[in-house]
């Protein structure tokens, strides 16, 4: 009997039929060293009770060493037989008498109850076991969902775990379907996208949404397909997670799982908005902060100005005796005073072109050659007397820019250079192609940027303190500004003292890759 | 027996109309104002000017509509005037029939000059009709259309087929923009609208046109607007 189940078992698997084989041995060799003990033990005159101990003492062992109830049944079988053909009269043949169906009983009784109690014993131990994993997994759930960088992942992690453990495909929305959300599938077979995309799917994440939070979910009404929970964070619905359960039903342990995961998701997500939040928060009070820095220093820089403008004409209305010279003087001031107002707006009208929110321009492809003569021909017109010497390369370089803004910088830094040089110094603009970038620099042979400007040239407030009656007043807005267009075109600005004397100010504006080689045609 | 030159101007701001009749009054032109569109258009009808300032900011209506209104039956010069940094304004006007536009704030003599580049534009236009120019010349460079040449002072410039008829386009135009749109329509047809292909054959013309193709002297870029040959040398 033993054999053909060996042999059954064999057949299906070798490994169960190894622990098969080698259980059965275990019974055959207890069983035997115990007749062979009880023999000798009869040999010296103990009595048949205390010898049934010792085969009792073998139903034992072999139910405790053994993990089924089988070994210690036919075990019991084994021993009742033994005892009854070595111990009881007449020894050395089967009685048959009241004595053996006794023993038969007591023993599987015996063998009954300890087998029972061992594996119990071992179906806790097993589910111990088993708890402690899933302690352990979550545990790496949350701490994979702390170290998640944004929501997208946290969704991803979760949607990873769920599917390794429960081993079903599974959908997380983000945000209710019927506000513009979106799906996240993850399918543990490639055919199960339909049921996700279903629009009954689509209406339950909608009701999860709406009354998740407010209601039980045993309320909702069940859906035999997908199973939906949601993570909830202070009465509010984070997240809706849908798993298939057509083919399994979910067990109590696997739901139990499943909430605990979407409460460390919902706990992950609350975090993560928080933050994100906050982050918001704070660039939100970076921007007002330099909105009223740049308010600040520009009425600053604008009363300066209207006042010579207000002073010289009332002077010129009020005293009629006033010397044609003198009178001369005074309008050109107040002429040289609008002229500088008139830029300055210009400057702060380029800024309202890029967008707030994104802190972008819109760009088409321009040629860098007109923006530069564009630019050039406008200062020539305020500063007759310059001299600009332009050089440009020999092919058409096109760059993506916003053409008003470009020029703008460019006339900021011409300006620049021309106020900060001798009258009818040489200021140099050169256009290069450098790998991807399209650089243009502008260099000077005047005073150069003084020392303790040269750290933060482009800040608004780093003039401040120089700018005096200086001719130069007004140009810390005008370099910051010229930051500003040139970080919101992806580009790179710097300016430094050049070796031989004057100042050099270099910026860069990044070319599409598309767009780098157009020659002549 | 030149009568003087008409100038309706068509502007709201009273302080700007003030000094746009001081400086025209003192280049002998007659002036007329029009604070509004409405007013504009009745004066445009009864007083025929030669040239109409027209601000593109007005209180009753839109300075565009007055422009096309304008342009149904009024073919002499309309200058108009607008704020910087709106090219798509000055392109709009530019298509809808303006001849020139002028940016605020502006010189004094640049208004001048602007006027007159419009007005004698508009006579050359007058002349064409009848018979065509045989040349153009400004500056070093000469453009014989009889012969099909391009000389910039003695030497003659090669150029293609295209290149030379850009450059036919806007010496005719001289002294005004002309919008990259009208170009390109009128060199490659109405479906063109790739102003990329303009571009790379303005670059090729300026290389071989001008000393400095960065610096031009004769063709002007207006940079999100178009291009515009000068008339003459400043």
């Amino acid at each position: 009997m033993k054999k053909q189940l060996v042999e059954r078992i064999y057949t299906e698997s070798p490994r169960e039929a190894v622990t098969v084989l080698r259980n059965s041995l275990k019974v055959l060799a207890v069983v035997l060293v115990t007749a062979f003990l009880t023999e000798l033990l009869a040999g010296l005159g103990l009595q048949k009770e205390s010898l049934l101990m010792l085969y009792m003492l073998a139903v034992v062992i072999i139910s405790v060493c053994t993990p089924s109830y089988t070994y210690g049944i036919v075990a019991a079988v084994f021993c009742s037989f033994a005892y009854d053909f070595f111990i009881t009269d007449p020894r050395y043949g089967f009685s048959i008498t009241l004595r053996f169906p006794i023993a038969l009983i007591t023993m599987l009784a015996v063998t009954l109850i300890i087998s029972a109690l061992v594996i119990q014993n071992k179906k806790q131990a097993h589910l111990a076991l088993k708890r402690e994993q899933r302690t352990q997994l979550l545990y790496q759930l949350n701490q994979e969902l702390l170290a998640a960088r944004n929501v997208e992942e946290i969704v991803e992690v979760t949607q990873k775990y769920i599917q390794q453990q429960m081993e079903r495909s599974n959908v997380f929305y983000l945000k209710d379907p019927k506000e513009g959300g979106e799906p996240s599938l993850r399918l543990h077979h490639p055919q199960d996208r339909e049921l996700f995309t279903d629009r009954e799917c689509v209406r339950r994440v909608h009701q999860m949404f709406k009354v998740g939070a407010e209601q039980p979910e045993e309320l909702l009404p069940k859906d035999r397909c997908i199973h939906y929970e949601a993570a909830i964070s202070h009465g509010k619905v984070l997240g809706v997670i849908g798993l298939d359960c057509r083919e399994l039903p979910l067990t109590p342990g696997s739901h139990t799982f499943l909430q605990i995961v979407s409460a460390q998701v919902a706990l992950a997500l609350a975090l993560r908005y928080l933050s994100e939040e906050q982050n918001n928060l704070k660039i939100s009070a970076e921007k007002e902060k330099m909105r009223s820095n740049l308010l600040r220093s520009i009425s600053h820089d604008l009363r300066t100005p209207l006042t010579g403008i207000l002073g010289a004409s009332s002077a010129i209305l009020e005293q009629k005796d006033m010397g044609e010279e003198m009178q001369e003087k005074l309008v050109r001031d107040i002429k040289e005073n609008a002229q500088w107002l008139i830029r300055m707006v210009e400057n702060i009208l380029t800024v309202t072109r890029i967008s707030k929110e994104t802190a972008t321009v819109h760009k088409t492809m321009e040629a860098a050659e007109e923006v530069i003569s564009q630019a050039v021909s406008i200062v020539r017109k305020r500063f007759p007397d310059c001299l600009i010497h332009v050089s440009i390369p020999s092919e058409l370089l096109m760059v993506p820019m916003d053409a008003t803004l470009i020029s703008q910088v460019l006339i900021n830094l011409l300006e620049n250079a021309i106020k900060n040089s001798e009258e009818g110094a040489l200021v140099l603009l050169t256009l290069k192609k450098k790998g991807r970038t399209a650089r243009f620099e502008v260099s000077d042979h005047g005073r150069g940027i003084p020392k303790h400007l040269l750290s933060n040239l482009f800040e608004i407030y780093s003039q401040a303190e120089d700018r005096g009656a200086d001719s130069s007043k007004g140009l810390g807005i005008g370099l910051s500004i010229c930051k500003t267009i040139i970080q919101a075109h992806g580009g790179e600005i710097q300016g430094y003292n050049r070796e031989e004397g004057g100042a050099r100010f270099i910026f860069t504006l990044p070319l599409q890759e598309e767009q780098e080689d157009h020659h002549e045609s | 027996m030149s009568h003087p030159v008409t100038v309706l101007v068509v502007e709201d701001e009273r302080a700007i109309g003030n000094l746009l009749g001081a400086i025209l009054d003192a280049q002998k032109y007659r002036v007329l104002f029009a604070t509004n569109g409405a007013e504009a258009l009745s004066m445009a009808a009864s007083h025929t000017p030669d040239i109409i300032l027209l601000d593109l900011g007005l209180p009753d209506m839109d300075g565009m509509d007055v422009l096309i209104q304008l342009r149904k039956w009024f073919d002499l010069p309309i200058l108009v005037v607008s704020a910087r940094q709106k090219e798509q304004e000055k392109v709009e006007a530019l298509d809808a029939g303006a001849n020139d536009y002028i940016t605020k704030p502006f010189g004094n003599q640049e208004l001048l000059a602007r006027i007159r580049t419009s007005l004698r534009q508009y006579a050359r236009m007058q002349n064409s009709r009848s018979q065509l120019d045989s040349e153009f010349s400004v500056g070093d460079l000469h453009l014989s259309y009889a012969r099909r040449q391009l000389h910039i002072g003695d030497e003659l410039v090669h150029l293609t087929p295209i290149e030379y008829r850009i450059v036919v386009l806007l010496a005719r135009n001289a002294g005004m923009v002309l919008t990259h749109d009208h170009i390109l329509k009128e060199i490659w047809g109405p479906f063109a609208s790739d102003s990329q292909l303009l571009r790379v054959n303005m670059a090729n013309i300026r290389r071989k046109i001008e000393p400095n193709p960065a610096d031009p002297r004769y063709i002007l870029t207006e940079v999100g607007v178009g291009y515009r040959m000068i008339d003459t040398e400043r």
